[in-house]
């Protein structure tokens, strides 16, 4: 039985650990980018289209995450929103095992509008 | 396992019409990962088959009032806002984790400025629907909206 240590942690930075059971980020962010690229790519914000592409982003990046077969749970989250001078500030704090558990944050933008996607895994016992 | 996606539409324009009341209560979620009115475990109505259940009202209760607490009656401010989309998952964070359920959580919360905007939210969850949850609440004042997420995934030890 793996030790469980609830270590509280908040960052609002991506979680980098060294161990080898853990979470790898880097190939996280390489995933998210590939989706959202494929999926938003260089469109313009559109009302009318956004539902869809929030829906298919987190949908291409569940199942691309999950097809990789390794023994996580996993929460993806994506933020759209449109570029007008707004401010967007975005924090997320994980009560988790550290040293098996880990998240990865992805930021893209194009010339109308800003996306963020989170990818949170937490390890199966 | 199962997959479940849960859409959220948040839409900042002042001129148009809104997608949610002003008590934050969600008026559109296509699909719902796991709701606290169906048992998460078993067909009995009680809640004494599953003592350890994920409470989406209870959470989304505790969540407004820890946001009401950080940033209650104060306007969008770019020098704070750090400062308490940090503290608002921090106090979130401490007050499920005092609760002592066998879950480990993420907290997630993302303040935007009112400028006519539009944002939009969506997330997705592979995991065990029978036993974890996930809940969202949306707060909002004159100059900014607030949302936060929390997702709780079982331990099992």
């Amino acid at each position: 039985m793996p030790p469980f240590n609830p270590l509280y942690m908040t960052t609002m930075e991506e979680y980098h650990s060294g161990s080898e059971s853990s979470f790898h980020s880097e190939e996280a962010d390489n995933i998210v980018k590939e989706c959202i690229e494929g999926v938003v790519g260089n469109d313009d914000y559109s009302q009318s289209l956004v539902n869809k592409w929030t829906a298919g982003i987190v949908e291409r990046c569940l199942t691309q995450l999950v097809k990789q077969g390794k023994p996580y749970k996993y929460i993806v989250t994506c933020a759209v929103m449109q570029k007008t001078g707004a401010g967007l500030h975005t924090a997320n704090s994980c009560y988790w095992d550290t040293t098996m558990d880990g998240s990865s944050t992805v930021r893209w933008e194009n010339r109308t509008m800003y996306c963020v996607v989170s990818v949170f895994a937490v390890a199966i016992a | 396992m199962e997959m479940r996606s849960g859409t959220m539409e948040e839409t900042g324009e002042v001129s148009r019409k809104r997608h949610w009341d002003g008590g934050g209560n969600e008026l559109k979620c296509p699909i719902i990962p796991s709701q606290p009115s169906i048992p998460l475990r078993g067909r009995s109505t009680s809640q004494s088959a599953h003592s350890v259940a994920f409470n989406a009202d209870e959470v989304n209760i505790s969540i407004k009032e820890c946001v009401e607490g950080v940033i209650g009656g104060t306007d969008y401010n770019q020098n704070k806002v750090n400062q308490w989309t940090a503290s608002i998952v921090e106090h979130s964070l401490t007050h499920l984790v005092k609760q002592g359920r066998p879950f480990k959580y993420i907290v997630n919360c993302a303040i935007m400025q009112k400028s006519g905007a539009g944002l939009h939210t969506a997330n997705s969850c592979y995991w065990d629907t029978t036993t974890d949850g996930s809940c969202t609440a949306r707060w909002e004042n004159r100059t900014m909206y607030c949302v936060v997420s929390v997702f709780a995934v079982t331990v099992t030890l």
